[in-house]
């Protein structure tokens, strides 16, 4: 039987480990006329973005509502509807699919 | 978290005296929620210090802060694979309830003992930043514990863009590290390289260079750097701002406190390498130096022209498009014009007014500016003005390719280097290569089996 085993070291080092946010996009990406939108700073969906072209070779349609300092103390829902409305006007996808990220996670844990 | 204001008012920053005070206050461009894209200030601070080599960089945060972005840059080292690695925290939600300060502290202890480094760099990222943890006191608690630098870079990446980010970095180096150590010995010939950062090895392919006119650069932040050198860059003479805006702060505050005088440069042609040269020489002051750098100009510039001979014929007249960003767009102008090619664009997004002006005299009346173009709106262009080869960075690769357009990739992920005279005779191979490559006629026929 396999055994799962827990690290108990602070410090990982090679982190052969993608985020979790990572995942749901390579979902959403399979949806066809689906637009990801990450719900975190601007750099969840840049590092995600290079990532998944670097590994697929394929140009990926992220977008970020790009939170701010200010936004994540005072509330984020102003850029979310700001980002959904500049993609419909933009992009006009069929679906946006909005992905949490652990800014706007930690965030809503503090609310 | 300390006042970006004084990031906003760079005096020496082109973009920012353009402005009206009531711009100025806004402060620098914002990323705007649903059309953003580029990276976050962690990731600027990222590209500015990881390529000092020989250091720890632990990212205190989530494992996509360290996770997703690990590797991602072109930058090279010849000492040691530790910037590789990807030191992380990796935080999750129980550090998240009950704080990351403990977890890190241990990081930073477990890190040092198995790896041994000279110094420490943690990354601060959103999510502990939110949740309050204090790394400028836990790094100063490791450092006097273990007895050697541990650097806080406070950079989560909600504060701004990638730019931000840098200059960030470049506060923390000089905040902690610049002036912390002495050089061996030093010489009236020493240099620093600020903003260059050894993308695909293109220090290696400048250093030579000053190598024989007997100029010595102490410090190259941060490309192929180690900590000792960089800390001992407040010993330098000269320092030069190799195309890029980030570290210009960095460069002014080291005038103002070290009185180490600063110009901007780049290597990229013929032309900006000659003069890059002729600058360092002019500032360091010595007459036969001078002498020397005007032979060493001559001699190199007759050599890479009879180089170059042979490409130039194959590349005069061809038609070529430039989109890429700031000092580049023009920088980039000047070196394919020395190969005898016409530009009929280059974009001028992040560009100041005065980069738009260099770059309009230089276009004459064929080149247009284009502003940030969308793929749609890139191949568009591409066809109207019938355009031989796309020159721009990986976000328009694919596009490219897929389109079927000549493309040469000239941003970081690039693998050639394109710096000084050996560069500019790579970049003419490159573009020979690309322009005559029978690849993107065969792809617009049909396949063998539908014949």
């Amino acid at each position: 039987m396999a055994i799962l085993k827990e690290s108990n070291k602070a410090c990982s080092v090679y982190p052969l480990k993608l985020s979790q946010p990572l995942g749901a996009i390579y979902f959403l990406l399979g949806i066809k006329g689906c637009m990801p939108l990450m719900h975190g700073s601007q750099g969840c969906a840049a590092f995600a973005k290079t990532l998944l072209t670097r590994t697929f070779l394929e140009n990926i349609p992220i977008q970020t509502t790009a939170l701010s300092e200010i936004a994540t103390v005072i509330g984020s829902d102003d850029n979310l509807h700001t980002a959904i409305e500049n993609i419909v006007k933009k992009n006009d996808p069929d679906i946006v699919g909005i992905v949490s990220t652990g800014v706007s996670e930690t965030k809503r844990g503090r609310r | 978290m300390r006042n970006l204001e004084e990031f906003f008012l760079e005096p020496a920053c082109g973009l920012n005296l353009e402005k009206s005070e009531k711009e100025r206050k806004k402060g620098c461009s914002k990323p705007q929620p649903g059309s953003a894209s580029g990276g976050c200030a962690f990731d600027g601070a990222q590209i500015t210090l990881l390529p000092i080599a020989d250091a720890v960089h632990i990212v205190h945060g989530p494992i996509a802060c360290a996770g997703n972005s690990w590797d991602n840059r072109g930058t090279r080292s010849s000492i040691s694979d530790y910037y590789r690695m990807g030191f992380t925290t990796d935080m999750k939600a129980m550090d998240v309830i009950h704080g990351g300060e403990r977890k890190l502290y241990n990081a930073i202890i477990e890190a040092v003992k198995k790896y041994n480094p000279p110094a420490v760099f943690v990354y601060q990222t959103c999510v502990p930043a939110m949740i309050g943890d204090d790394i400028v006191s836990v790094c100063k608690r490791a450092s006097e514990e273990l007895g050697l630098p541990v650097i806080p870079v406070e950079s989560p990446g909600f504060v701004g863009s990638k730019n931000l980010g840098n200059k960030l970095a470049g506060d923390a180096l000089f905040k902690y590290v610049i002036g912390t150590k002495e050089p061996e010995y030093t010489t009236p010939y020493d240099i620093n390289l600020l903003g260059e950062y050894n993308i695909a090895g293109e220090l290696w392919q400048v250093i030579p260079l000053f190598r024989e006119l007997g100029i010595r650069v102490l410090a190259c932040i941060t490309g192929d750097a180690n900590f000792y050198s960089v800390a001992t860059a407040h010993r330098a003479k000269v320092n030069m701002v190799v195309c890029s805006k980030a570290l210009l702060s960095l460069a002014r505050k080291m005038e103002e406190k070290y009185g180490i005088p600063y110009f901007e440069g780049s290597f990229y042609g013929i032309k900006d390498t000659s003069d890059a040269l002729r600058n360092i020489a002019k500032l360091l002051g010595d007459q036969e130096l001078i002498e020397k750098t005007e032979r060493l100009i001559a001699q190199k510039e007759e050599e890479t022209r009879r180089k170059l001979e042979p490409y130039i014929e194959k590349l005069r007249g061809k038609r070529v498009l430039i989109n890429t960003g700031g000092v580049k767009s023009w920088s980039m102008v000047s070196q394919v014009q020395e190969l005898g090619m016409v530009v009929v664009g280059t974009s001028s997004k992040k560009s100041t007014k005065e980069d738009k002006e260099r770059m309009l005299s230089l276009l004459g009346d064929e080149g247009k500016l284009i502003d940030d173009p969308n793929p749609k709106e890139l191949v568009k262009l591409f066809r109207e003005l019938k355009v031989d080869v796309l020159m721009a960075g990986g976000r328009s690769k694919f596009v490219a390719i897929k389109e079927g357009i000549p493309f040469l990739d000239t941003n970081q992920e690039r693998i050639k280097p394109y710096a000084g005279y050996d560069g500019m005779i790579i970049l003419a191979q490159e573009l020979v290569r690309t322009i005559y490559s029978p690849v993107f006629e065969l792809y617009k026929e049909a396949p063998p089996w539908q014949y």
